[in-house]
């Protein structure tokens, strides 16, 4: 039986593209956004996509197949003739773990906002608009897994409890950014943007028993 | 992680990023009539966290009072 090298595998040479358009739209939007028009990530991502495409029907139509099962003690007299190509063990966990990591998961991650076409914050009151945007859209996710009953009232408090303490280190940073004092409340929003994280990570993890 | 979990974690998302556009939006809107978000741009974020507060608070005491029905 034949086989092809790992990387004439059409799932690697697929995932690869992926992860470099990925990367090409990160560099797009950490390094030369402001330089071009804002549809340059939309036409990075659209040139991916035909790109990846392309790539696809070119391994497709070179014959590599990507996987050929045969059935063991089937005619062994045709499927001598006919010669099958199989991955050479392409499918390390690891080399898919790293495609993984970069395509799906770290890339569009660094991409951030620009990858969902949200606006960039670029002054305070944009940042403190989104943070405070944050704060009330837990809330609303709180209530509504309470009332169907996902999580219970403990957890429902702990929100509460946490988002009012956002909400507060949000007033104060408005009030000492009108003061005058821009880099203790740019502080404040950070730690309000912490504290709001570790309150979604603990609502991912919590469920009702 | 647990189906109910993930359906948290999707809610939880989404709500976010629901959010999320709706200031996006009003920044492009003032970014496009080149200046910051207002005060006024402001008050209605504001009205509406204050809103979630009351309601959650509200969920809490109700979610309180049916255990304690049950019990």
């Amino acid at each position: 039986m034949n086989t092809i090298p790992w990387y004439r595998s059409p799932v690697f040479t697929v995932a690869l593209t992926a992860a470099l358009v990925q990367l090409v739209g990160m560099l797009d939007a950490t390094f030369i956004e402001g330089l071009v028009s804002g549809k340059a990530g939309a036409l990075t991502q659209l040139g991916g996509f035909l790109l990846t495409a392309i790539v696809t029907g070119l391994r497709a139509f070179a014959g590599a197949q990507p996987i050929t099962l045969t059935q063991k003690g089937a005619d062994e007299k045709n499927a001598a003739a006919v010669p099958t190509l199989r991955q050479g063990g392409f499918v390390r966990p690891m080399v898919l773990a790293l495609l993984l990591a970069c395509a799906v998961i770290a890339l569009p991650v660094l991409q951030g906002c620009t990858a969902l076409g949200l606006q960039q914050a670029q002054t305070f009151n944009q940042r403190y608009a989104y943070a405070l945007s944050q704060t009330t859209a837990i809330r609303e996710t709180a209530r509504l897994a309470l009332e169907s009953r996902q999580i219970g009232v403990a957890d429902a408090e702990y929100a509460l409890k946490l988002t009012n303490q956002s909400r507060e280190l949000l007033d104060s940073a408005r009030l000492v950014h009108e003061a005058g004092d821009p880099a203790t409340a740019e502080g404040k929003l950070v730690l309000v943007t912490r504290v709001l994280t570790e309150l979604q990570t603990y609502l991912n993890t919590r469920h009702r028993t | 992680m647990s189906e109910q979990n993930i359906n948290l974690a999707v809610m939880l998302l989404l709500g976010l990023t629901r959010k999320a556009g709706e200031v996006s939006a009003s920044i492009l809107k003032a970014r496009g009539e080149g200046r910051d978000l207002t005060d006024a741009e402001l008050q209605p974020l504001l009205a509406e966290d204050d809103l979630q507060a009351a309601m959650l608070e509200e969920a809490i005491e109700r979610s309180k009072l049916r255990l304690a029905d049950s019990t």
